[in-house]
C-alpha cells in the first residue's frame, strides 16, 4: 500500500510527460526527443521565478508553462517546418530533436551552472501520517496539479478550435489539409502544448528531485516509456501508463532491488513492445488525441 | 490451347471483419494457362480474396490448393517459391532504388546467396549476380523498359511504374501471376500495351488472375470471369455469358459502378 | 560520372599512402589518440549504416553491443589470460548473439517502438554492467586490461594502435562494402523501402532483419574489444545512451545509405567534438546546431552531397592536374 502511494506522485509526473509525447506524436508524427529537456527548462524557470524573484507558486507555474510553450513553437518553426518542407526521412527528424535536446541542455548549463539546485516544496514536505501510511503535502500537490493539468488538456482538445483542429490532424493528416486545417499551425499548437505540459511536469518534479541541467534525459525517457506501455497516441492510455510505471518503479525499487529498478522497467517495456505493441491499456478502438 | 488442368483451387473461403462478411464461402477454380478475371462492385471482396491467396490475411475458414498442393496462410514469402507472384493495387515498389534493382529483388528466391563468396569477391557470387542480371533484363525487355533500367523508380511515370511492378513479378518466374487492378490510372496507349503483354504471357504458358474495373479490358482478355458481390460468388463463366447474366447486371446497376 | 572511379587506382594509392604515413606527420599524441578513437567508432558506424541506413531499422542502443564486446574480451583476457586475437572472436560472437536476441522482438516493430526497444536494451545492458559488481566491478569499471601483441610485438604506443586499428577498420570497411554492394545489400534496401512488397517477392524479411541486427552487433562487438585494449580501462560511463545517440548521429550526418558515409561521419563528428573544446561551454551547443543544420540541409548526409561535389570539382581547372586527364562525361 505504501509503495503504491509512493508511486502515485511520480506516476502523475510520468503521466503528464507521457501525454506530452503522445500529443506531439499523434498530431505531428514526430518522435520528439527534446521533450525531457522541456521538463528541465520548466523546472529551471520555475526555480528562478520562485527562488530568485520570489514569485508564488501558481503564477510561476503558469509563466513557466507559457515560456516553455513558446520555446516549443520556436522549435517547430525553426526545425520541424524546414524538415517537413524537405520531406526529410523520420530518422533526420529524430536527430534534429536530439540536437535540440543537446542545445537546450547546454544552454541551461551555461545559465544555471553545473550544480544541482534545491527547489523547496511550495507546501512544505512535512509528512502527513495517516495510521499506517504517510504522504507528504508535496505528494498530494503533485497528484492534484497533475490531474488538473490533464483535465485542462482534455478540455482544450475537446472544446477549443485549436484543440479540435489538432484532433482532426491526428485522425487523418491529409483529410484535415483538404478540410482547410493549417497543419503548420496545428504542428505549432502541438509543440507548444507538449512543451507546456513538460514544463508543468518539471515544476512538479523539481521539489522531489534536485534541479539539474541533465535531469531531462532520464525523466523524458521514462515519460516516453510510460506513453508506449500505456499506448502511444492515446490520452487515457498515456495517463494509465504513467501511473502504472510510477507504481511499478516504486514496487520494483522497494521489493526487488533499487539498482536494477530501471532495468526491470526497460525489460517490461521490451516485453510489452513484443507481445502487445499497441500498449497495455488500449483494447480495441484507439482513441486518438 | 485450352487446358483443363486446374492450377489454383479456392475452396470454401470465408472471412469476416467485425460485422462485415467480406468473403462468404467462396470457391473458384483457375485453369492452367488462362486469363481469369475477378470483377465486382467496390466492396465486393475482390482485394480481400487476393490478400487471402497471397498470405496477407488469414481466412476464418476454407483452404487453397495450388497445383494440387495446399498453400499455407499468412506466410507471404512462401508464395514466390511455390510459383505465385503478385502486383499491388496501389503500386508497391522500392521507390528510391533503380528499376533494375527492383526487378532483381523479384529474382531473390531463384539465385543462392553465397555469403562467403560475396565477402571474398568470389566467382560464385559474380556468376549468380550475372544470372540474376540477365533474367532481370529479360523481364524488363519483355515489358519494354530496357532503356529505363538505371533510373530511380520514383522518377518514372505512373504507367511505367506499373510496368516495373509487372517486370518484378515476372522476374520471380511464377506459374501464376496475380494482378490487382493493373490498368488503374493508365492512359489508353498504356492500356493497349498492357493488353498486349498479358496476351503474350498467356501464349508463353503463364496463368494470370486479375482484378480489374475496366470492363472493356476484362471482356477482351479474360477466358473466364468470376463476379463477386457482397462476398458471394454470383456468376462465373465466359465473357459473353457474364455480359448477359441478369444478377451481374443488377449488381452493377444497383451499385452504379 | 564518378570521377573517383575515373581516377581509378591512382586516387586509391594516394589515399592509402596518406593513411599509412599519417602517424609520421602527427607528432601530437593527443591528435593521434582522437584519430584512433574515431577509427574504433567507425566500426560501430559501419555496422549501424548496414542496419539503419540499408535495412531501415533505427537503433539507439549500439552502445550495448559495444559494451558487450569490451567486457567479454577484457574479462577473458584478464581472468583467463587469453590472447587478444582469441578474445576478439569471442567478443564478436557474444555481441552477435545479443544482436539476434534484440532482433527477435525488433522484427515486429517499427518507428518509435523500434527506437524505444533498442534504447531499452541499451539501458538494460548498462544497468546490468553497473550493478553486477561481482563480475564487472560495477561503476569502478575494469582496469589494467592487458595490451595486445602482434607476432610477439607488444602493441603499446598510439602509433602501434593506429596501425592495428586502421588494419581492422580496413577489413571492416571491405566486408561492409562487399555486403552492401551484393544481393544482401540490395535485399536490405528493399526491406527498408517496402517490407510488405519484399515479403511478397519471396524475401524472408524477418531473417534478413535479424541478420542485419547481428551484423551491426558484431561490428560494435569488434569495436568494443579494440576499445578495451586501447583505453586499458572500461566502465559503464563509456557506454551510455548518449554514446548510442552519438553513433547514430555519426551515421546520419555522414550519410547512412553508403559505406563511405560511415567513415566520413564518424571522423568528422569525433574530430569536431574535440575541436570545439576551445568554445568550452558552448561546445555542445554548436555541436547540436551542426547536427540540426546537416539533417535539414543535407538530408542524405555529407556523402549524399558527393554528386554535387563531383560536378563542382569537374568544373575546376585543377581537376586536370589532379586526375591527369579531364574526366569526360559518358
Amino acid at each position: 500500500m505504501q509503495y503504491f502511494l509512493n508511486g502515485l506522485p511520480i506516476g502523475a509526473i510520468y503521466a503528464v510527460v507521457a501525454l506530452s509525447y503522445s500529443l506531439i506524436y499523434t498530431s505531428s508524427g514526430v518522435l520528439n526527443w527534446s521533450q525531457g529537456d522541456m521538463v528541465m527548462l520548466g523546472a529551471y524557470i520555475g526555480f528562478t521565478l520562485t527562488q530568485v524573484f520570489h514569485w508564488s507558486f501558481t503564477p510561476a507555474l503558469l509563466a513557466s508553462m507559457v515560456v516553455v510553450g513558446l520555446v516549443g513553437v520556436i522549435v517547430q518553426r525553426l526545425i520541424l517546418k524546414p524538415l517537413r518542407e524537405r520531406k526529410a526521412p523520420p530518422i533526420n527528424v529524430v536527430i534534429a530533436t536530439l540536437g535540440v535536446a543537446i542545445i537546450t541542455r547546454n544552454i541551461a548549463l551555461a545559465i544555471w551552472g553545473p550544480d544541482a539546485q534545491v527547489f523547496p516544496s511550495p507546501v512544505g514536505d512535512k509528512p502527513l501520517q495517516l495510521s499506517m501510511i504517510s504522504v507528504t503535502h508535496q505528494d498530494i500537490l503533485v497528484v492534484c496539479v497533475g490531474i488538473l493539468v490533464m483535465a485542462i488538456l482534455q478540455y482544450f482538445l475537446k472544446y477549443t478550435k485549436e484543440g479540435k483542429a489538432l484532433r482532426a490532424v491526428a485522425q487523418d493528416r491529409r483529410a484535415a489539409v483538404l478540410m482547410g486545417v493549417d497543419t503548420q499551425k496545428s504542428d505549432a499548437v502541438a509543440f507548444a502544448a507538449s512543451a507546456a505540459l513538460g514544463a508543468s511536469a518539471g515544476i512538479l518534479v523539481a521539489p522531489i528531485f534536485f534541479v539539474t541541467f541533465n535531469m531531462g534525459a532520464g525523466i523524458g525517457l521514462k515519460g516516453f516509456v510510460a506513453a508506449v506501455i500505456g499506448g502511444l497516441g492515446s490520452i487515457p492510455g498515456s495517463i494509465a501508463g504513467g501511473f502504472f510505471l510510477g507504481t511499478l518503479e516504486s514496487l520494483a525499487g522497494g521489493q526487488i532491488s533499487s539498482g536494477y529498478r530501471d532495468a526491470i522497467t526497460f525489460a517490461l517495456l521490451i516485453l510489452v513492445l513484443w507481445l502487445k505493441p499497441s500498449g497495455l491499456f488500449i483494447t480495441k478502438s484507439r482513441q486518438k488525441v | 490451347m485450352e487446358s483443363t488442368e486446374e492450377i489454383l483451387q479456392i475452396k470454401h473461403i470465408s472471412k469476416r471483419f467485425g460485422g462485415l462478411q467480406a468473403l462468404d464461402n467462396i470457391s473458384l477454380t483457375v485453369k492452367t494457362n488462362t486469363v481469369h478475371g475477378i470483377i465486382g462492385p467496390n466492396g465486393a471482396g475482390k482485394t480481400t480474396l487476393f490478400n487471402v491467396i497471397t498470405g496477407m490475411i488469414q481466412p476464418d475458414d476454407g483452404k487453397l490448393l495450388f497445383l494440387q498442393r495446399e498453400l499455407p496462410f499468412l506466410q507471404p514469402h512462401k508464395l514466390v517459391p511455390a510459383g505465385i507472384a503478385r502486383t499491388f493495387q496501389n503500386i508497391r515498389l522500392f521507390e528510391s532504388m533503380t528499376v533494375l534493382d527492383n526487378v532483381l529483388i523479384g529474382q531473390h528466391v531463384h539465385t543462392p546467396t553465397p555469403v562467403i563468396s560475396i565477402l571474398l569477391q568470389g566467382k560464385k557470387a559474380s556468376h549468380w549476380e550475372r544470372v540474376a542480371y540477365d533474367e532481370a533484363m529479360q523481364s524488363l525487355e519483355f515489358v519494354g523498359l530496357t532503356p529505363k533500367s538505371g533510373e530511380i523508380v520514383k522518377n518514372l511515370s505512373y504507367g511505367q511504374r506499373r510496368l516495373v511492378e509487372f517486370a518484378r513479378a515476372l522476374a520471380a518466374k511464377p506459374r501464376l501471376i496475380l494482378l490487382d487492378e493493373p490498368a488503374a490510372g493508365m492512359n489508353p496507349t498504356e492500356k493497349a500495351h498492357l493488353l498486349k503483354i498479358v496476351l503474350q504471357l498467356r501464349e508463353k504458358g503463364y496463368t494470370i488472375v486479375l482484378i480489374e474495373h475496366d470492363m472493356k479490358l476484362v471482356m477482351q482478355i479474360c477466358q473466364t470471369i468470376t463476379v463477386l458481390d457482397h462476398g458471394n460468388n454470383i456468376a462465373e463463366g465466359q465473357p459473353e455469358y457474364i455480359r448477359k447474366h441478369p444478377e451481374v447486371i443488377s449488381a452493377y446497376l444497383g451499385k452504379g459502378e | 560520372m564518378d570521377i573517383y572511379r575515373l581516377a581509378g587506382r591512382k586516387f586509391n594509392i594516394i589515399l592509402l599512402a596518406i593513411v599509412l604515413l599519417l602517424p609520421l606527420f602527427i607528432s601530437n599524441l593527443y591528435y593521434l589518440h582522437i584519430i584512433n578513437l574515431a577509427g574504433i567508432y567507425t566500426l560501430i558506424t559501419l555496422g549501424l549504416n548496414l542496419l539503419s541506413g540499408y535495412t531501415g531499422q533505427v537503433s539507439m542502443g549500439q552502445a550495448a553491443y559495444f559494451a558487450i564486446g569490451t567486457y567479454v574480451s577484457a574479462l577473458l583476457m584478464i581472468h583467463f589470460q587469453i590472447s587478444f586475437w582469441l578474445a576478439v572472436p569471442a567478443a564478436i560472437l557474444a555481441a552477435g548473439v545479443f544482436g539476434a536476441l534484440i532482433g527477435i522482438p525488433a522484427m515486429k516493430l517499427s518507428g518509435p517502438y523500434l527506437v524505444l526497444a533498442t534504447v531499452g536494451f541499451g539501458e538494460i545492458t548498462r544497468l546490468v554492467i553497473l550493478n553486477w559488481t561481482a563480475v564487472t566491478k560495477g561503476a569502478a569499471g575494469l582496469t589494467a586490461i592487458p595490451l595486445p601483441t602482434f607476432l610477439s610485438i607488444k602493441i603499446t604506443s598510439e602509433q602501434d594502435f593506429y596501425y592495428l586499428i586502421i588494419a581492422i577498420v580496413f577489413v571492416g570497411t571491405y566486408i561492409a562494402y562487399r555486403l552492401a554492394h551484393s544481393k544482401i545489400g540490395r535485399t536490405f534496401s528493399a526491406i527498408r523501402e517496402d517490407e510488405l512488397a519484399a515479403e511478397a517477392m519471396g524475401v524472408p524479411v524477418n531473417m534478413y532483419k535479424i541478420a542485419a541486427f547481428v551484423i551491426s552487433a558484431m561490428y560494435a562487438g569488434m569495436a568494443g574489444s579494440l576499445f578495451g585494449v586501447f583505453a586499458g580501462v572500461a566502465s559503464p560511463d563509456n557506454f551510455t545512451f548518449d554514446d548510442s545517440v552519438a553513433f547514430l548521429c555519426m551515421s546520419v550526418v555522414g550519410g547512412n545509405r553508403s559505406i563511405a558515409g560511415a567513415i566520413i561521419g564518424t571522423f568528422l563528428l569525433t574530430v569536431l567534438s574535440e575541436a570545439l573544446r576551445t568554445f568550452q561551454a558552448y561546445r555542445l551547443v554548436i555541436y547540436g546546431g551542426i547536427l540540426i543544420f546537416t539533417v535539414i540541409y543535407m538530408p542524405q548526409g555529407i556523402y549524399g552531397m558527393a554528386p554535387i561535389f563531383n560536378k563542382w570539382i569537374e568544373r575546376q581547372p585543377f581537376a586536370k592536374l589532379l586526375f591527369w586527364q579531364k574526366p569526360s562525361r559518358e
